[in-house]
This record gives C-alpha cells, sequence and structure tokens, in this order.
C-alpha cells in the first residue's frame, strides 16, 4: 500500500507531531503509516481523509 | 505495569493497577514460601498458594486488558506482537523443557511451573523494548 501522506502533510505544514495530535495517534504510528510500515485501520483512513478534506483512494493507493 | 510508557490518564490507571496487584502477590507468595511453607497442609495454605497463583492471573489478565483498550492501533499492534512472541517462547520452552525433564530419569533439574507466568512477563518485557525499538520513528 503506498500513500501520500507526507505530501499532504508538507502542504500543510504539519509537522508528525502535529498529524498524530489531531488523529489522537502517537507520531509513531504517523511515522509507520508515512513510511509503510503500517496501513491504518478503516476508522483512522477515514479520519485521515476528512482531516485533509479529501477521499480515502486520494491518500491511499495499491500501485506506486 | 510491564509494558507501556505511562503517557496518558488509561495507562497510568492500569500500572497503579498492576502494581497493586504485584504487590498482593508478592505478599501472598511470601506468606506461603516463608510462614506456612513447612507447616501440615491445610485448607489455609492452600488459599494462601491458589491466591499466589490467582493474582499472577490477575496481572496477566491486566496486562491484556491494556493491550487490547489501547487506543493507539499500531501501539496495539506491537504490543500483541510482544504478547505473542513471548507466548511463543514461553510455550516452546516449557514443552522443549517438560519433555527432556520426562525422558531424562531426575538428571535434569525440574522446573516449577509458577516460574512460567514469570518467565512469560520477563519475556513480553523483554520482546515488548525490542519490537518498540525496531519501530521507533527517527526525530523530524
Amino acid at each position: 500500500m503506498h500513500n501520500r501522506l507526507r505530501i499532504l502533510r508538507a502542504e500543510r505544514n504539519w509537522s508528525q507531531a502535529d498529524l498524530a495530535q489531531k488523529l489522537e495517534v502517537s507520531r509513531q504510528s504517523v511515522n509507520a503509516i508515512e513510511t509503510g510500515k503500517y496501513d491504518p485501520s478503516l476508522p483512522l483512513a477515514f479520519k485521515l481523509a476528512r482531516l485533509f478534506d479529501t477521499t480515502i483512494e486520494a491518500i491511499f493507493t495499491d500501485q506506486p | 505495569m510491564l509494558c507501556c510508557q505511562p503517557n496518558n490518564p488509561a495507562d497510568r490507571k492500569f500500572i497503579r493497577r498492576g502494581q497493586i496487584i504485584t504487590s498482593v502477590c508478592l505478599i501472598a507468595y511470601l506468606v506461603c514460601a516463608q510462614i506456612i511453607r513447612d507447616k501440615p497442609v491445610t485448607p489455609t495454605r492452600i488459599v494462601f498458594a491458589a491466591l499466589a497463583g490467582a493474582f499472577f492471573f490477575a496481572l496477566l489478565v491486566n496486562s491484556g486488558t491494556l493491550v487490547l483498550r489501547r487506543f493507539d492501533e499500531f501501539q496495539r499492534i506491537l504490543l500483541t506482537r510482544s504478547f505473542v512472541w513471548a507466548t511463543v517462547i514461553t510455550m516452546g520452552f516449557a514443552t522443549v523443557w517438560g519433555m527432556a525433564e520426562l525422558f531424562s530419569h531426575d538428571t535434569i533439574p525440574q522446573v516449577s511451573l509458577i516460574w512460567l507466568p514469570i518467565i512469560l512477563v520477563c519475556i513480553t518485557a523483554a520482546a515488548k523494548v525490542f519490537i518498540f525499538r525496531q519501530h521507533k520513528s527517527p526525530a523530524e
């Protein structure tokens, strides 16, 4: 699974810690998702989509 | 308790509960080991011995609840991984040692079952440190 989280975060000038705080998760989780080590659950993916005001498909893709 | 950073109230509550359980368990164990050990078998002695065991069970249940209730799903997965590895290693050790004991005609020292939860807790703590270090996020 690939994602655009790092790009979306950079566009808003948010640090990993900022995003983690908004999502109410640890920075470790944000880092793991960004680096592709961990695929988030659907509720967290929806939360991310809402936060970035976009769709889940716009953040996560199964192709690079 | 054995595998969490006290960074939120829920974790702190579990750690406090774990400390109380561990203390009661330790007291029950000391009573069993030192005060009633050489006395004849009585219901009181059996109750104290069972109490020590029951509190170890409570300690494990408390740790399991901590994992299940943890809000951060990635950390929950890491904690679950620690528990799984610790269970596999402990059960593996118990099986191998037990079989060796069974066929060694007392040449291998007998390990009491009471050590299994202690070994499980220690290996879980070690696995947690190892697994969390593997997934440590670099500084931004």
